[in-house]
């Protein structure tokens, strides 16, 4: 099957057998060749977010990033925000390790070459010691080969061929005009901390349950019946924002089947909200009025009014609008899965839309979430399962019968249905 | 009236000890009403509203993540962990000679957990720091903020309180 795929290229045929009509073969999360072939074929040629603008808001400054397994650094160059390969061109040092920082220069710390935010080689030790004219300009930096940014939000691609950012953002591109939208003065500044979980599972599981809305009665009974109990004991009024999210996971299946479930090309989809329009704090009128004196009464209503849950955009990260937060998902390698979680504050909202968000991405994203560590436990058993023969197929074939229709219930797996499609169409073109 | 090192010592070991066993209503009864449990992202991290944090939990939010621990669904702990803290280096940093709220008796200390689950045994460190208020039935504590050593990497799933 494809474990006898070379240089990291899966036959065509092998990946026809492996996504069947509404099932996969269990090898894709747990096959070590699939992961390389994904590495190559997948997130070599798919646009990755890579991070915002905010994040280097001074001259000089940087932060590293990563594509599949490429680690990479992003600065400012003289010609516009630059990725380049975070990879000395000497030895082969990793340039930087730090996360961010503010660097005049890039300096190798082994022998000192040090490199401008251009990627240009501008000087090396014992340059007489090398051949005539050693050549500065075949050791600059590498760039990816290409970078494209959307009202602040940095992507790449690690492949010079293919459609557009645009084009590959398709409808998508409407969630994040709901980020930036949502501020009054049109900038969003990245929040300092983040938050990063890990999952001993395939970086796939995390895309196949951010937007299921039948596992939430299940997996987060816990969390559901720790929120319920304390409404109870003290009453509605005592549930704070943490534990409103908490509750909001039990709303009946009924609830999940009258949402709806949209799906795009290259594997997106988002679900309709179901936490509400409106924030529940007393400060929602200022915000509203904010936004109201920056775009109009009417276009404002319409902003606020955009009631989606999560967007999953494939292959690289999900994005919610409402609570101005955005994850990265971060594959290591095939049992192993890392995710960052940014936050945004919304220049000219008031401070409790930050405390909100705040409040929410803690409870979505936290490896201590009451509702994240049953996620995570989850994603983990299916990965420990899937590698033991008790079954060659997953199934995905939920609301198979619909797919059809241009609706779709939120409950319906259609949108996994779409990522595989979308996976398969890049697994099955060589490069 | 002062804390003394023995007092503030018996009080944290205590502490441990019940999260150590799961008594997570007797825990509970450790901290005031208006206690908050904090486990930062960032070393030095001053403000938990406006910036991210592993667990930000005021009481009432401690008391659900407690419960949770105990309900038969837990999947993320199910079956239970088993942990083991170790506290040491217990400091007194300040200590108001007014008792009640007239001020808190600020201590630190140092926390090494062990957690063992599925065959496998996880370490923690961290350092602890706790605002300690004296009420009538003695020492609680009103604010407890944990330093994991670790806090800016990434995280695999937590489930028992630190």
């Amino acid at each position: 099957m494809a474990s006898e795929a070379k240089n990291g290229q899966a036959q065509a045929m092998d990946i026809g057998a492996l996504v069947d009509d509404g099932r996969v073969h269990r090898s894709v999360y747990t096959d070590p060749a699939i992961f390389e072939a994904e590495m190559t074929l997948l997130f070599g040629r798919a646009w990755i977010v890579l991070g915002h603008e905010s994040q280097l808001p001074g001259a000089n400054d940087f932060f590293t990033a990563a594509i599949g397994r490429q680690k990479l650094i992003v600065t400012r160059s003289s010609g516009g925000i630059a990725a380049y390969y975070n990879r000395c061109t000497h030895r082969g040092a990793a340039l930087c390790v730090q996360e961010r920082g503010n660097a005049y220069r890039f300096v190798c710390p082994y022998h000192g070459w040090t490199f401008d935010h251009d990627g240009q080689l501008l000087g090396v030790p014992a340059a007489n010691e090398y051949a005539e004219g050693f050549d500065y300009s075949a050791h600059g930096l590498r760039s990816i080969a290409r970078l494209e940014t959307y009202r602040g939000f940095i992507f790449g691609n690690l492949s010079a061929e293919g459609p557009d950012l645009l084009t590959f953002l398709g409808p998508m591109r409407t969630t994040i005009d709901d980020f930036v939208d949502r501020a009054p003065e049109d900038v969003l500044e990245v929040v300092g901390t983040v938050h990063r979980h890990r999952y001993r599972g395939n970086w796939k599981a995390q895309f196949e349950n951010l937007n299921d809305t039948v596992h939430p009665l299940f997996s987060h009974a816990s969390s559901i019946a720790a929120a319920e109990a304390i409404a109870q004991k003290y009453g509605d009024a005592a549930l704070t924002r943490e534990l409103a999210i908490m509750r909001a996971n039990g709303k009946p299946m009924k609830f999940f089947q009258e949402a709806q479930m949209n799906v795009a090309p290259f594997g997106h989809s988002f679900i309709e909200g179901h936490m509400g329009t409106a924030h529940a704090d007393p400060d929602f009128e200022v915000y509203r009025n904010r936004l109201a004196a920056a775009r109009g009464s009417e276009r404002a209503e319409q902003i606020l009014g955009v009631n989606r849950h999560l967007t999953l955009l494939y292959p690289s990260s999900t994005w919610q609008a409402r609570f101005l937060t955005m994850k990265i998902i971060l594959p290591i390698s095939v049992d192993l899965t890392d995710t960052i979680t940014y936050v945004f504050r919304a220049r000219g909202a008031p401070d409790s839309l930050l405390e909100a968000c705040i409040a929410y991405a803690n409870m979505a994203n936290s490896s201590a979430s009451p509702i994240i560590a049953d996620d995570l436990e989850l994603y983990e058993r299916c990965q420990i399962g899937n590698r033991v023969d008790g079954g060659d197929w997953v199934s995905m074939a939920r609301g198979i019968v619909g797919d059809g229709s241009s609706e779709h219930p939120s409950t319906s797996e259609v949108y996994i249905r779409n990522q595989f499609a979308a996976w398969a169409a890049f697994m099955k073109d060589p490069m | 009236m002062a804390a003394t090192l023995a007092e503030v010592q018996a009080l944290l070991i205590h502490e441990s000890a019940l999260l150590d066993d799961e008594c997570y209503s007797e825990w509970l009864a450790l901290y005031s009403d208006d206690a908050t449990y904090w486990v930062p992202i960032a070393p030095g991290q001053g403000d938990p509203i406006h910036e991210l944090s592993i667990i930000y939990d005021t009481k009432v939010m401690m008391e659900a993540r407690t419960f949770r621990l105990t309900h038969a669904k837990v999947h993320s702990h199910s079956p239970p962990s088993r942990s083991v803290r170790i506290l040491s280096n217990v400091q007194i940093l300040s200590n108001p000679s007014l008792t009640g709220a007239d001020g808190y008796v600020k201590a630190s200390a140092k926390l090494i957990m062990l957690e063992y689950r599925q065959n496998e045994t996880r370490s923690f460190g961290a350092s602890v720091s706790y605002d300690l208020q004296r009420g009538p039935e003695g020492l609680r504590i009103r604010a407890k903020r944990v330093d994991l050593i670790n806090s800016t990497g990434s995280q695999e799933m937590i489930s028992v309180p630190f």
